[in-house]
């Protein structure tokens, strides 16, 4: 009877990664043992007794998705989770459209960043930060007219690193960002 | 017959289930607050001085999700009864976290306590 519980719970657990469920059940199977070794030969009924005050595996299985989905959308670093979360709290008002905007701003400038410094190997000439001429001062790609843009470049070598970084830089930046909001405002913690 | 029958007085089960989950995670952290125990041990701690647990199976989850929010730490101990228990203790900013809950419920109880006072007496009702 206690092995079907236990195998209906961890078909039931299915959706959390395999070591936690591991560990939830071999907590859960420490409970049942020491409950029953409260009584020297444990008969049936109280097998039964212990597992329905445990309750039913189902329910069981469902908390601990429930709180798994909770801590996950705390802790999240995803950009995708986060932007789709924001999305959803723009929906409800000012404060959160412009939370969202400042997210897709900084995402889309950290994928800008990613893009140059791939696009800088493979075109060496047209990608660079540009010191003077019609780029100056700006990061610049040209691809279209001239094989070599006016101006000099700065960077060099180290544009790949440099641009590689920033584009981290920015996007660790929006998600700090956008976390504090959320743990701020907390608008978001019934609806993720 | 059956007709005549009148409807049972609902009881406010649903407001009682919700008060109760939210102070499990109270309760949780303060019987920790003088050691570490294993779950069964909570349990009997939560039983001892509260009727807080419905079903048994769901103070492991939260006790999962207080660990995974760093609020608490566990460690597996193996024991004499032939298997090992998952001890669980507070850690830093768990005990920070339990004190702040205390004091805002303390506050929160004396003053709703208040308020319940004449409603408990039944006195000073008017007509």
């Amino acid at each position: 009877m206690i092995e079907l519980y236990f195998s209906e719970l961890e078909s039931k657990m299915a959706g959390l990664p395999k070591p936690a469920r591991q560990e939830f059940l071999q907590e859960l199977r420490a409970h049942v043992l020491d409950r029953l070794q409260q009584t020297a030969e444990p008969t049936e009924t109280q097998c039964r007794a212990v597992l329905v005050a445990l309750g039913a595996p189902e329910e069981i299985a469902r908390h601990y998705l429930i709180e798994a989905a909770l801590s996950r959308a705390r802790r999240s670093n995803s950009p995708l989770l986060l932007l789709r979360s924001t999305l959803r709290w723009a929906l409800t008002g000012m404060q959160g459209f412009a939370v969202f905007m400042a997210a897709l701003v900084g995402y889309m400038t950290a994928l800008g960043f990613y893009v140059l410094a791939i696009l800088k190997p493979i075109f060496p000439h047209n990608v660079g930060l540009y010191a003077d001429g019609p780029y100056a001062g700006s990061f610049g790609f040209n691809f279209a007219y001239m094989p070599h843009p006016h101006g000099r470049e700065l960077l060099g070598p180290y544009f790949t690193p440099v641009t590689m970084f920033l584009g981290l830089f920015l996007m660790q930046g929006t998600t700090l960002l956008i976390r504090f909001f959320i743990t701020r405002f907390g608008k978001l913690k019934q609806k993720i | 017959m059956v007709l005549l029958r009148k409807p049972k007085p609902e009881p406010d089960e649903k407001w009682e289930v919700q008060l109760r989950k939210g102070c499990l995670e109270l309760a949780i952290l303060a019987s920790l607050w003088s050691g570490k125990l294993y779950g069964l041990e909570i349990l009997r701690m939560l039983e001892e001085s509260s009727d807080l647990v419905l079903a048994e199976g769901t103070v492991y989850p939260i006790l999962g999700r207080l660990k995974e929010e760093g609020l608490l730490q566990s460690e597996w101990v193996e024991a004499e009864a032939g298997h090992p228990r998952k001890y669980y203790w507070l850690t830093p900013a768990g005990r920070q976290k339990a004190t702040m809950m205390a004091r805002f419920w303390n506050g929160f109880a004396a003053n709703l306590n208040h308020l319940l006072k004449p409603v408990l007496n039944g006195k000073g009702k008017t007509q």
